[in-house]
């Protein structure tokens, strides 16, 4: 038997697993199947990298967004893994044919739902052995699959294509009802399912939600906030444009150093603004969802959203981010007016029209020839009708209607904004939840935003700034050189 | 990265040129309308050298530049540089590095280039801190693979020294300070972060534009300094990068065109598998992009028809249009009529007559 807690000293330098690891990993090398819920920042990529070390296999892992697929790819690198690899749609033919010629070498691939869907990639992949499939942000099979990105939903039949491997499904965040579609969308079965769910709860992190006027008091209020509080932050919007232009504000403003982190930036250009937030050289990321899913940095002291995401869920997640290091954290909710409409237009724009829908299914051709009709050829290659398609689309939309519902809820809400999340989870809250550390409910959060400041978030740290070197310092430092 | 510095530079303002043609010539769109406006605009040097980088449509870029002053745009959606777009042109061209050293984008992938360079310099940074604990940059497994060899293949305690000694060699000899700093801005290794296009830009408070066409200039600058190091050390790192000046298929046309003065266009259509029209498109590009002494010009075009030609052709006969043209001679196809046009700008620049439409 593998002393796990040794390969965890040994490899990983920890000396204690974090609640629901050790569990996991035991079910797994007892042959089990897991949908895991561990909370962000409760290691779940441990699981998978420790289960591979322990047993020489080969791991595939199912990733919804490129960014994080190399963020992932750089973590495992950094972490000693070098056998690692993303196929992904980044990658140019010559490229692609290149990594699958050698893909046997690898030991952890990394795969989006659509990549794996390529038949080419699939007849790869089955030629090798693969020892655990991890469905990773597996809520996405749920949440996405239906309506969004409809390879999700095949997942189950690529599966089967593996010879049926050990499978691990992970997410940070998912209602029973959802942990049940997706086994259920895995075509796997419930009861053969070993299901470890950790609380979602972060006690950690402090709640607070403010109702501005309208957006120039909101962007005041963003800069007060981000001026007084210590430590580095995240401040995550839902348009590239916003984030930058709150970026330039903050550094105009503030006495902080901001920097706008998106999907619309080169490799390169993220991978700075990465480093410089893990350095410390930058304290605000202003970020789109896209941010923050592979970043592993523990101090991260306050989570702002300066727009409310579509669903709780998300939110969790994003707020997730901040508080690893198991120190005081505050998640800061800003919404004005018009922001649930900006959401309601996410949302019905994320929909094809009724007539579209009839007309493409007269016209199957045009289907094939346009990537954004995805989710329709889903459902006209499984016979489905365009009326079943309209009525089975429509059922969705309404379904995330009620959860950006839920979202304002919670901001409207005037109670306990913790007891509120965690009831969406079906978690109760726990006995020895701090009263005075929890939310805007229990705590003059709101008057008192200085002296919280000092009391939980200031850690004595000065302000970093950018290092002001001329390029012959910066040279010198980049090579260990001292002249 | 922005394309209004790019129309700045490329546009003329004696002569009216497309924007369209102008980006589709920077990032290589190998057409052979592409290439003869590149012969045209004088910018054959500089066909491909933005391949691969992302630019933004065409329109709205000029929409901005003729509401600032710098173009006027004609009907037919032309542009021709105004008074202030010159002094305006001539302030950037004074501000970046030498604009020449865009060739060497156009000979070599340069993008895939720095890629490779800034992943050895971060590895080397950490190797000479003994790090081997860090994230790395992502990069494809090709250029992976080139610079893991590189640096398994070079791995000594002098490696950390020859490219610090590479690198300040490079950038000390730049004329002007802030060309280092924004160099120096793409590396990231032990503990330096490495700064952003626009970082650079709010800090030295240039347009992020001039930033990445500095950046772009310096990256060429440095490839050349590498290529013409002679050292053979680095070679390895230029593995895959150069560019062939001509298609591999139209050279292959063009090769039997010369070889075997008896075949008929049809023939080499047949022996090549390929359309006639095709063959027309090889040799053009053939007639555009190889040296003018290795093209038969006189057997492309035969004398008569270029007599013919030449006896109504206007001044400008880069801009005569195919369609006013039929009119007058029915006869003439557009592969003659095409060829007489390269070949008047082509054999004159040469000759040092009447060149291009100079900017």
């Amino acid at each position: 038997m593998v002393d796990l807690r040794v390969i965890l000293k040994q490899k990983f330098g920890f000396d204690h697993f974090r609640p629901g690891q050790q569990e996991i990993i035991k079910a797994l090398l007892n042959h089990e199947d897991v949908l895991a819920v561990l909370p962000t920042g409760g290691g779940k990529t441990l699981l998978y990298q420790l289960y591979a070390i322990a047993t020489h296999q080969r791991v595939i892992i199912v990733s919804p967004l490129i960014s994080l697929m190399q963020d992932q790819v750089s973590r495992l690198q950094y972490l000693g893994s070098k056998r690692v690899v993303a196929l992904t749609s980044a990658m140019d033919f010559s490229e692609r044919r290149t990594t699958l010629q050698h893909l046997e070498q690898y030991q952890f691939i990394y795969a989006s739902p659509e990549m794996l869907s390529n038949p080419q990639v699939s007849r790869r992949l089955q030629e090798l052995a693969v020892g655990l499939l991890v469905v990773d942000e597996a809520h996405c099979i749920s949440e996405w699959g239906p309506d969004f990105r409809p390879d999700y939903l095949k997942l189950g039949a690529v599966r089967k294509a593996l010879k049926q491997p050990l499978t691990l499904m992970m997410t940070a965040t998912a209602t029973q009802r959802t942990r049940n579609d997706i086994i259920d969308k895995m075509a796997m079965d419930r009861s053969a399912v070993t299901e470890i769910v950790m609380p979602v709860n972060r006690a950690n992190i402090f709640l607070s939600v403010a109702k501005c006027e309208n957006q120039p008091a909101k962007n005041q209020l963003l800069m007060t906030l981000v001026d007084q509080f210590s430590g580095a932050g995240i401040v995550y919007f839902s348009s590239k444009a916003a984030a930058e232009q709150l970026a330039d504000l903050i550094n105009a403003q503030t006495g902080k150093i901001a920097a706008a982190y998106h999907a619309g930036m080169d490799n390169p250009q993220r991978f700075r603004i990465q480093q410089q937030f893990m350095n410390g050289d930058v304290n605000v990321i202003c970020a789109t969802s896209a941010f923050g899913m592979g970043i592993d940095k523990n101090n991260v002291r306050f989570v702002i959203h300066y727009h409310m995401p579509g669903n709780v869920q998300n939110y969790m997640q994003e707020i997730g981010r901040a508080g690893r290091d198991s120190k005081p954290a505050v998640a800061v909710l800003l919404s004005e007016p018009n922001d649930q409409y900006l959401q309601q237009n996410l949302i019905e724009n994320n929909y094809p029209d009724d007539d579209t829908i009839r007309y493409l299914f007269k016209h199957p051709k045009q289907l094939a020839a346009n990537e954004a009709f995805r989710v329709i050829q889903y459902y006209y290659d499984r016979q489905q009708s365009a009326d079943q398609t309209i009525q089975q689309l429509q059922h969705y939309r309404q379904m995330r209607r009620a959860e950006l519902q839920k979202m304002i809820a919670y901001i409207d809400t005037v109670g306990c904004r913790r007891k509120f999340l965690l009831s969406v989870f079906d978690e109760p809250m726990s006995a020895e939840m701090n009263g005075s550390f929890c939310c805007d409910f229990h705590n003059p959060f709101w008057q008192e935003v200085a002296d919280f400041n000092h009391k939980y978030l200031d850690q004595g740290h000065d302000e970093s700034r950018f290092p002001q070197n001329d390029w012959r310092t910066t040279l010198n430092k980049l090579f260990l050189l001292k002249n | 990265m922005e394309l209004e510095p790019f129309l700045l530079i490329f546009t003329s303002s004696s002569a009216w040129r497309r924007p369209k043609a102008i980006k589709n010539i920077l990032i290589g769109r190998r057409t052979v309308s592409n290439l003869y406006w590149a012969l045209q605009y004088n910018m054959l040097d500089f066909f491909g050298a933005l391949h691969g980088i992302d630019l933004p449509d065409s329109i709205p870029s000029v929409a901005h530049m003729r509401r600032s002053g710098v173009l006027q745009v004609d009907d037919n959606q032309m542009v021709r540089r105004t008074k202030q777009g010159d002094a305006k042109r001539a302030f950037l061209l004074s501000e970046v590095p030498d604009m020449n050293d865009l060739k060497w984008a156009s000979r070599f992938e340069v993008g895939s280039f720095m890629t490779r360079f800034t992943f050895l310099v971060q590895v080397v940074s950490e190797y000479s801190y003994g790090n081997a604990h860090y994230y790395p940059q992502t990069v494809s497994f090709i250029d992976r693979q080139i610079v893991k060899r590189f640096f398994l293949a070079n791995k000594s305690t002098e490696l950390p020294k020859a490219v610090y000694q590479l690198l300040n060699d490079f950038l000390g000899g730049l004329r002007n300070d802030n060309f280092a700093e924004i160099m120096v801005s793409n590396f990231s290794g032990h503990r330096v972060a490495g700064r952003t296009d626009q970082q650079m830009a709010n800090q030295l408070g240039q347009p992020i534009g001039q930033i990445q066409l500095i950046n772009l200039l310096l990256s060429a600058q440095l490839l050349a300094f590498l290529v013409k190091s002679a050292s053979k050390q680095v070679t390895p790192l230029l593995q895959g990068l150069s560019k062939p000046v001509i298609s591999a298929s139209a050279l292959t046309t063009f090769q039997l065109f010369l070889k075997d003065p008896t075949l008929s266009y049809q023939q080499i259509a047949s022996r090549r598998h390929i359309k006639l029209t095709t063959v027309y498109e090889h040799l053009l590009e053939a007639a555009i992009v190889l040296p003018v002494a290795d093209v038969p010009f006189t057997r492309l075009l035969a004398p008569p028809t270029e007599q013919q030609l030449a006896a109504i052709a206007p001044d400008q006969v880069g801009n005569w249009a195919y369609q006013s043209l039929s009119k007058r001679l029915p006869g003439i196809s557009f592969f003659d009529f095409r060829l007489f046009q390269i070949k008047r700008a082509r054999v004159s620049a040469a000759t040092g007559k009447e060149g291009g439409q100079n900017g």
